[in-house]
């Protein structure tokens, strides 16, 4: 009996671990300004579920911001597939006495890097990702846990490197 | 960032694309490029653009784009005289189009060395800026009629050429826009 129960526990763990390895988890990988570090491997299903929770007013917000630039979105979409297509390079970069913007093309990704006295982020948005995003916000279908189950297709990318001088540093990754 | 800058990069954008369907990139990939510098206020913007990105990204730009009232440039002469005048002086070399004096401010349109150039200075506001456009760029914007000017075709005509687009110097700024058959373009350029 006891094996039997056994049995069942670890093959419901194998179950969880298997739907948590196929749809991914978000790694969020803070160390704070005095050396204590917390890690939280977020399931990326429990992320969708928690998104549908997120207040209408942010919800609409994202559906009013989305409707104004919906025109051109196609556009959008047809010139990311063009850069996505090009070789590795730098976009642009812009600088303003201290504060420094670098956009390069890395692969299969954009990788945007923002420099300044009082902090540095660094954001990895695979094509992929924002191609997907293009295309359902067209389609009129951009809620935030439509966003949250993207991410799914952006596996083992470090989506934000975000270090504030002296203070905290975050790291989310997807994996 | 400095919003005077990117305005002025924001003007000379809509010369690189705009409602053409765009090709797909490859070896031959056309880039445009972009240099924006204002030295004093330590402020630079650098932009290497595959140009179906370009022209994608502006499919939202009209075709043509009317000037009334007189070319920005000068209020002396509006778009179809200065396109006639243009026309005019098709097989001639290097000439003067129209120039224009208002007590200290002076302002010039050339065809000068393949390039129409236009010259404005006003030495009350310490201020001259100088742009210069190639002479094939300026028949395609011109192919329009009346106060318009033909954005498709310039468009059209940037997929196969290769140099400088456009060069504008301020006092305090310089642009300029060119395209090549690379990515990475020399620093300093």
């Amino acid at each position: 009996m006891r094996r039997r129960v056994g049995a069942v526990l670890a093959s419901i763990s194998v179950a969880l671990g298997a739907v948590v390895a196929v749809t991914g988890v978000m790694v969020v990988d803070v160390t704070k300004a005095d050396g204590t570090r917390v890690v939280v491997p977020v399931p990326l299903l429990l992320a969708q579920a928690a998104a549908r929770f997120v207040p209408p007013t942010a919800a609409a917000e994202v559906e009013r911001q989305v409707a104004r630039v919906r025109r051109y979105l196609p556009a959008a979409e047809e010139a990311l597939a063009a850069m996505a297509d090009s070789p590795d390079c730098e976009l642009a970069s812009v600088d303003q006495g201290d504060e420094h913007l670098r956009v390069h093309k890395v692969g299969e990704s954009l990788n945007i890097r923002v420099d300044n006295p009082r902090e540095k982020a660094e954001l990895n948005v695979p094509f992929d990702l924002a191609q997907r995003a293009l295309r359902e916000a067209r389609d009129g279908r951009v809620s935030p846990p439509d966003l949250v189950r993207m991410l799914r297709h952006s596996r083992l990318t470090r989506l934000v490197d975000f270090h504030h001088n002296g203070g905290d540093h975050v790291r989310i990754k997807i994996w | 960032m400095n919003a005077r800058a990117l305005v002025v990069a924001a003007f000379a954008v809509p010369l690189l694309g705009g409602g053409a369907p765009s090709a797909s990139p490859s070896a031959e990939t056309a880039w445009v490029h972009v240099r924006l510098e204002e030295p004093a206020k330590q402020s630079r913007l650098r932009l290497n653009l595959p140009l179906p990105a370009v022209e994608a990204a502006l499919k939202a730009a009209p075709d043509s784009i009317a000037v009334e009232g007189g070319t920005p440039i000068t209020r002396e002469i509006d778009l179809d005289r200065l396109r006639r005048r243009w026309k005019e002086l098709e097989t001639t070399g290097n000439a003067e189009i129209v120039s224009f004096e208002e007590g200290e401010a002076r302002e010039s349109i050339s065809k000068m060395w393949g390039r129409l150039l236009i010259h404005l200075q006003d030495d009350r506001e310490s201020k001259t800026i100088d742009v210069a456009v190639p002479e094939a760029l300026v028949d395609a914007l011109f192919s329009g009629a009346g106060q318009e000017l033909n954005i498709r075709a310039a468009v059209a005509y940037l997929r196969t050429m290769r140099g400088d687009v456009l060069r504008v110097h301020d006092r305090g700024l310089a642009l300029h826009v060119w395209i090549d058959g690379s990515a990475d373009a020399p620093e300093g350029k």
